[in-house]
């Protein structure tokens, strides 16, 4: 089985919150996003673009990977500031076309040849946030082999539209929808939370966000952008195998095996009914356990080893 | 409010258009009342409430229909059937006329047709070129699966709503109270009209009672939810629906 | 009008399922040659496959097979005999595995006497890209008579990497991509609403009822099937009309006369709508009604014809 990608949270930071830029690998997220977009005033773009390529490597001390939410207006330059080692990928806002998708990988694909990145290293995150963008998603996802996860921004989706939506009534069950099974087709993941915080983010309890956090996993999304520090932990539980599933589906394996020796591959275990497809998602499952228990120990081993290490902040 | 112009969209649509009142042309006395409800458009049909014998003579007065229309105030489209497009818009397009509903919609190519006799008919009768708008109702599962490329297939569009014919089942009541397929379609609508850029219109609103007889408390419950997932406004069947409807688009 | 309300998909290589299918009161039965035979016992299982055809129609039920995605060839050559009806090709994800499935139909039917088109095609939905691709497939031949998408399925899930049996509608996009592909076709529409399903049990009698109850009142006809016989009378009775539902669509076909008569398009009644889509759903509800009776009487008889051979 090819290797599976654990991204299950990715926080957001602003390149112009400084104090958390320098705290962000802390909050033990899988990724992190150093912002130059929305996150930052337009007349602190500058300052923010000549910050970022430094921003990089120590924002890795915790074993996150490094990625940076570029303009679409000024894209080249936000491009050529942040193309440097250290970054594992861009993240494009307002992907409308593949024609969108091809400006970013072209540009990305010079830079790392200029600066002796590995060709191909520097993946990309689309963020779709307009109905043409859920509309043309085929093809978008289809864009570059570089595209690795697609996120529909739903707030800027409902202003795009001139939606205020209503806790009650979710208007973009179609669009999420069409997001999870056009990535997925695509070997891409999908990426957001839940309604309503995907259209209006704000900080909850931890048992809400893994709430929430649980029904985007089981809508298709393989992670969560976090726009708040606070949702790292419970997000990265949410889409994290328990004990208890690990156990069962271990279960499910060794009962369909002896079911299969036995000449069925149609099993009875516990009121369910295992045949194939269920043993091949104990199999997904355990699996993507491993996977990500082989991602937090990468993550403690660069924790332990930026604590051994003085840094300049301290 | 009107959309902005964009690319796929209608040009020059400056009134408020919310609420759409369906109206016989026949009845004068209807069409008045109509005009009476505060509906920003009056459709006068040709299509759903009249039973085909009725349809010539429908015809023959529509263009004082309009005059009665537009005294109150209203704008003024036609709802017409493609399959009689050419008698259809003989009969309605006159000075006057904001523009034409088309029933029924299932193809780019019945929407170019339309198109095409609305240039001869606008050229013909003295109405500015290209102003007569278009409204596409998609009311069947071809006309929507084909929603995109009839929405993008003229200038002239302005907007779409979701009828009822033969997603038929869909006003049977289900354990949510949801007609099932018809949510899917109005969100899926709300992206395929955002991406061509024209307004999304919701059709006769019946959450949870039929649209011809839905109260007003319940007609204002149903445009309420709909405006909340991104329709700008509805066509509705009876007056005391308008005032309803103005409210929950409005403000 | 096919009546097809109840089915149960069972192993071919499990001997006392196949025996027993005739019992079970089914509209039809899925002879499964996938996922429930292990792959050691796939080709001793195509050598079963022409009996238990006959084995399981014993009762009245149509016999449907369902063949191996990655082994359409030898899958077919051993399903495709007298009494077969349908075949259901899994995972299915592009039109041309349809059209490929279709000439080797074709060619069978040809070879052993089958009235040619006799055999459907279901081609089924089970990946995030069987679903970006549905319309295509659902157009692919004219064997698809009928087409859907299932509520809930274990190869949809993992492809999606979803955890099932959750407390929520999980598949709205695909359901819908089918159901609209499926009315635009003008194919019978196989679907049905969500009911929650949060214990995976396969033999909950009661929310198979619930569930064919919620199907038949939004005028769907067509049943999704089942894996244990607990669920084939519920799924029968469900989908059912029921005698009130009888009443009420002949009143309404009497109203409509007098509609019509009276020279209006339209009336109300209190708080009904009579109106020509009121009517025909009311002529078609009964014609439904006739139907199920006609079928289930046609099992009875089966049924009876192979209890005075015993």
């Amino acid at each position: 089985m090819s290797s599976i990608l654990i991204r299950r949270s990715n926080l957001l930071v602003s390149m112009a919150e400084r104090g958390q830029v320098e705290n962000a690998w802390r909050h033990d997220a899988d990724a992190i996003t150093l912002d130059l977009e929305s996150g930052v005033p337009p007349e602190l773009k500058p300052a923010a673009r000549a910050q970022v390529r430094e921003a990089l490597q120590p924002a890795a001390r915790g074993g996150a990977e490094i990625f940076v939410r570029v303009n679409d207006s000024t894209m080249s330059e936000d491009l050529d500031a942040c193309v440097w080692p250290g970054l594992s990928g861009i993240m494009v806002p307002r992907v409308e076309s593949a024609a969108d998708v091809a400006e970013a990988a072209e540009i990305v694909t010079v830079l790392e040849r200029e600066r002796r990145l590995p060709v191909g290293s520097v993946s990309l995150i689309a963020v779709i946030e307009s109905a043409a963008g859920v509309w043309h998603l085929r093809s978008i996802v289809a864009a570059s082999p570089r595209v690795s996860q697609v996120a529909l921004d739903e707030g800027d989706l409902a202003a795009s539209l001139g939606i205020e939506p209503l806790p009650e009534y979710d208007p973009f069950v179609y669009a999420r929808g069409r997001v999870a099974v056009e990535a997925t087709a695509a070997r891409v993941g999908a990426i957001g939370m839940a309604y309503p915080l995907s259209v209006r983010p704000r900080e909850a309890p931890g048992s809400e966000i893994h709430a929430l956090a649980t029904k985007a996993r089981n809508s298709g999304m393989k992670g969560v952008i976090c726009p708040y520090a606070s949702w790292v932990a419970p997000v990265n539980a949410a889409f994290t195998p328990t004990s208890e599933l690990v156990a069962w589906n271990r279960r499910v394996r060794e009962a369909f095996a002896a079911g299969v020796a036995a000449g069925t591959a149609a099993v009875p275990l516990e009121g369910r009914m295992i045949d194939v497809p269920v043993d091949e998602w104990a199999i997904v499952v355990l699996a993507t356990a491993e996977a990500c228990a082989a991602r937090d120990a990468q993550k403690s081993a660069a924790k332990s080893q930026a604590s051994e290490t003085p840094s300049k902040s301290q | 409010m009107t959309d902005e112009i964009t690319e796929g969209g209608a040009a020059g649509a400056p009134s408020k258009r919310q609420s759409w009142l369906i109206v016989p042309p026949s009845k004068r006395d209807e069409i008045e009342q109509a005009a009476r409800s505060g509906a920003d458009v009056l459709v006068l049909d040709l299509v759903e409430l009249l039973p085909d014998r009725e349809k010539s003579s429908a015809r023959n007065v529509f263009r004082d229909a309009i005059a009665v229309a537009k005294a109150a105030g209203a704008e003024v489209f036609a709802q017409i059937d493609p399959s009689s497009a050419e008698t259809d818009l003989r009969a309605c397009v006159w000075p006057g006329l904001a523009g034409v509903v088309i029933s029924r919609a299932e193809s780019a190519a019945q929407v170019g047709e339309i198109g095409t006799l609305l240039d001869r008919l606008e050229m013909e009768r003295g109405i500015a070129g290209g102003t007569v708008h278009l409204v596409a109702a998609l009311e069947t599962a071809r006309g929507n699966h084909a929603a995109h490329d009839i929405l993008h297939a003229s200038h002239r569009m302005f907007g779409a709503t979701l009828g009822r014919a033969d997603l038929v089942m869909d006003l049977r009541p289900e354990p949510s109270g949801e007609i099932h397929l018809m949510a899917y379609l109005m969100q899926r609508l709300i992206i395929i009209t955002g991406t061509v850029g024209v307004t999304p219109l919701g059709a006769w609103w019946r959450a949870p009672d039929r649209g011809l007889l839905a109260t007003p408390e319940n007609t204002y419950n149903a445009a309420h939810r709909g405006r909340a997932i991104g329709f700008k406004g509805a066509m509705c069947l009876r007056p005391e629906q308008v005032e309803p409807l103005n409210r929950a688009f409005g403000g | 009008m096919n009546v097809r309300r109840s089915g149960l998909t069972m192993p071919v290589v499990t001997a006392r399922f196949v025996d027993n299918a005739w019992r079970r009161s089914c509209d039809f039965v899925i002879i499964d040659l996938e996922d429930s035979v292990p792959q050691h016992l796939k080709a001793h299982a195509r050598t079963l496959v022409k009996d238990a055809i006959a084995s399981v129609s014993k009762g009245g039920a149509e016999a449907f097979v369902r063949i191996n995605h990655d082994s359409m060839e030898e899958d077919v050559e051993a399903s495709v005999w007298p009494g077969l009806k349908r075949i259901r090709y899994p995972k299915t994800e592009h039109a041309h595995e349809v059209h490929r499935l279709d000439a080797l139909i074709t060619r069978y039917e040809g070879a052993r006497g089958i009235e040619p088109g006799t055999i459907e095609i279901d081609p089924s939905i089970e990946t995030a890209l069987g679903v970006a691709n549905i319309f295509e497939i659902a157009a692919a031949s004219a064997r698809i008579r009928e087409f859907g998408a299932a509520t809930g399925g274990y190869d949809l899930s993992r492809d999606l990497g979803i955890e099932m049996f959750v407390d929520f509608d999980q598949f709205v996009y695909p359901r819908g991509e089918a159901e609209l592909a499926a009315r635009t076709l003008g194919l019978g529409v196989r679907t049905a609403p969500f009911v929650a399903n949060t214990t995976g049990s396969v033999s909950d009698a009661d929310r198979a009822l619930r569930q064919a109850e919620a199907a038949r009142k939004c005028g769907l006809r067509l049943g999704t099937g089942g894996l244990n016989p607990a669920v084939v009378e519920n799924h029968n009775l469900g989908l059912t009309p029921t005698e009130e539902e009888l009443r009420d669509a002949q009143w309404v076909l009497e109203q409509y006369r007098v509609v019509e008569e009276s020279g209006a398009a339209w009336k109300t009644i209190g708080e009904r709508v009579i109106d020509r889509y009121e009517a025909a759903r009311a002529k078609e509800l009964l014609e439904w009604a006739a139907a199920c009776a006609e079928r289930n009487r046609e099992k009875a008889e089966a049924v009876a014809r192979v209890k005075a051979q015993a």
